[in-house]
């Protein structure tokens, strides 16, 4: 048994591969010899772990990536339990379907980090693609639970058909923030892109920077929403988030909608200084 | 043993397991934070008619609480279980929701235990309202015509000791008065512990049941009232001529000890004759505070 499992990339990643098996919970039953035999995917080719990663240690939830990873998709995918650190960027659906534990990103993620994960912490120290913590195309819901951290920018249609759970966005978002959101949250301390919220039921988008409103939203009023300040109290002190101490009190433009859905969610457009 | 002239008693203090909750309430400032406690606290002396003790435990720094506002913690203790949460629903539904830019929130995140609090009250939004995850914890979002009044889910609660106590024996009323008043000032802001009565001092300390009114459950401990030395079985010494009592609530027994230790050490003053301690033998709760031993464990250290 060791403290932390290390993989290190023995070559460079030249071609896309999917590596689903990287979760720690799974690691932490295996030793070093069991973590080389799980499969990586070339393709339609199946190919040993251990030909792609040398291997140090096993029988931990912790588990410690390095190397350029921007073209292997799916790492801690499904993972249940646990810290897979990954110290550079990653490819496609990082964390998808993830329920527990903790997975960091030292660098960019992919389309699709977070794809609908139901608990867990994803934090993203760089940048996030389209479709984060969003659902499959034409899937029914995205994400349903856990927390994405991102601190940089994130693509399109973030949070899209999300039904519960928290994305957070340090830098900008891009278009469609919260695309058809059943609930949840997702909250952008930079500015939203266009059409953000649209065919939202009853998820929160909240916007420190710009964001425009579509059309079918209701303006309400301009208040302080007590849960943003706890939420920015719980990105400062738990996630290390560097948001001012006076974003706790900021006062927001209240948007009921969308009017083409129920109507029962909500854009939260900083409105005091700005 | 005697503490600047005072002498302590060799007796003890018996308390009982009480169910305690630790509330925050935050607001826009230190004045509705406190006008709320204050309402939430109200009423709230003793279980024998209040169904609840409670009492502020302290003031809060904006960075101790949730939302980043000034804050106060409140301490609420029941006898069991499941009033506390009857009267904490009761409590924060009349008196936090009510009271403008207040918001509430678990001061026992740690607590196993819980107990649905913001659930019950979230049904005052009449179907509007909405909840919000945040960090793991669950927060009911009301709607209200000042804005939103924010309220956790959950409660935590753990096992607490009621009825610790000390009785302060002095020569005059004013004596007793100043040094009950040291006392009070001493323990204020002491962790996990209030002083449920009004401005933290008892002057009607009472003994269980009644001599001539038999259904009563409480009635005037004459052991310990001077006017009665020459009518009844008086516990008063010569020269004391009035007596006040502390009476502590705590989310456990060393903070209790703590806050007596502090408290005993201040009322030790001029004109204050003997410190004593109320107990029933050893019958009623299974937590003694022997007067002595606490005050020397406070010297040890």
């Amino acid at each position: 048994m060791s403290d932390v499992i290390t993989l290190v990339l023995r070559a460079p990643v030249t071609r896309r591969l999917e590596i689903e098996c990287l979760a720690p919970n799974a690691l932490a039953a295996l030793d070093e010899a069991g973590i080389a035999r799980l499969p990586a995917w070339d393709g339609p080719q199946r190919i040993p772990l251990g030909d792609v990663f040398q291997i140090r240690g096993g029988r931990s939830d912790r588990v410690r990536v390095s190397g350029d990873l921007e073209l292997v998709d799916a790492l801690g995918a499904g993972m249940t339990a646990g810290e897979l650190h990954v110290e550079g960027s990653v490819g496609r659906y990082a964390g998808t379907r993830m329920a527990g534990g903790v997975l960091r990103v030292g660098g960019d993620a992919a389309y699709g980090a977070g794809l609908e994960m139901t608990g867990g912490l994803l934090d993203i120290t760089g940048n996030a693609g389209d479709r984060l913590g969003a659902g499959r195309l034409a899937a029914a819901r995205g994400m349903a639970g856990g927390e994405i951290i991102v601190r940089g920018n994130a693509g399109a249609e973030i949070g899209a058909t999300m039904r519960r759970g928290t994305v957070v966005v340090a830098g900008n978002a891009g278009p469609r923030a919260g695309l058809g959101m059943i609930a949840g949250n997702v909250l952008v301390l930079g500015s939203a892109g266009d059409d953000a919220g649209r065919f939202n039921k009853r998820g929160s988008i909240v916007v420190f920077g710009g964001v425009s409103v579509p059309p079918t939203y209701r303006y309400a009023c301009t208040y302080r929403p007590p849960h943003v300040a706890v939420t920015v109290g719980h990105l400062r002190s738990h996630r290390g988030l560097a948001i001012p101490a006076d974003a706790q009190s900021a006062r927001f433009r209240r948007y009921s909608g969308d009017m083409a859905e129920l109507g029962r969610g909500e854009i939260l457009a900083r409105s005091d200084g700005r | 043993m005697h503490i600047r002239g005072v002498a302590i008693d060799d007796t003890f203090a018996e308390a009982f397991g009480m169910r305690g909750a630790r509330v925050i309430i935050t607001a826009r400032d230190m004045r509705w934070a406190t006008e709320a406690a204050r309402e939430m606290t109200g009423f709230a002396t003793s279980v024998i008619a209040c169904k609840v003790e409670a009492g502020i435990e302290r003031e809060l720094a904006p960075s101790e609480t949730p939302d980043g506002r000034p804050g106060v913690s409140v301490l609420l203790f029941t006898m069991d279980s499941d009033s506390l949460a009857k009267r904490m629903v009761e409590r924060i539904g009349q008196t936090v929701l009510t009271c403008v830019t207040t918001a509430c929130f678990d001061g026992l995140p740690d607590s196993a235990e819980r107990m649905t609090v913001g659930k019950s009250l979230r049904v005052f939004g009449d179907g509007y309202q909405s909840s919000k995850v945040i960090g793991g914890q669950r927060y009911w979002r009301i709607p209200v015509m000042e804005g939103e009044f924010l309220v956790q889910e959950s409660f935590g609660k753990v096992k607490g000791v009621g009825g610790g106590n000390f009785l302060i024996l002095a020569e005059s009323d004013a004596a007793a008065l100043d040094a009950a008043q040291a006392a009070v000032d001493a323990m204020r802001g002491m962790p996990g512990v209030v002083l449920p009565f009004p401005g933290g001092i008892v002057r009607s300390g009472s003994k269980v049941g009644g001599k001539r009114y038999t259904s009563m459950i409480a009635t005037t401990n004459d052991a310990y009232a001077p006017a009665l030395r020459a009518l009844a079985a008086s516990s008063v010494p010569n020269g004391v001529n009035s007596v006040l009592e502390i009476v502590l609530d705590g989310l456990d027994a060393p903070a209790i000890a703590a806050a007596m230790r502090k408290g005993i050490d201040a009322a030790c003053r001029p004109g204050v004759h003997t410190i004593t301690a109320g107990n029933y033998g050893g019958k009623l709760g299974p937590y003694h505070f022997h007067l002595r031993k606490i005050m020397e464990e406070g010297t040890a250290a």
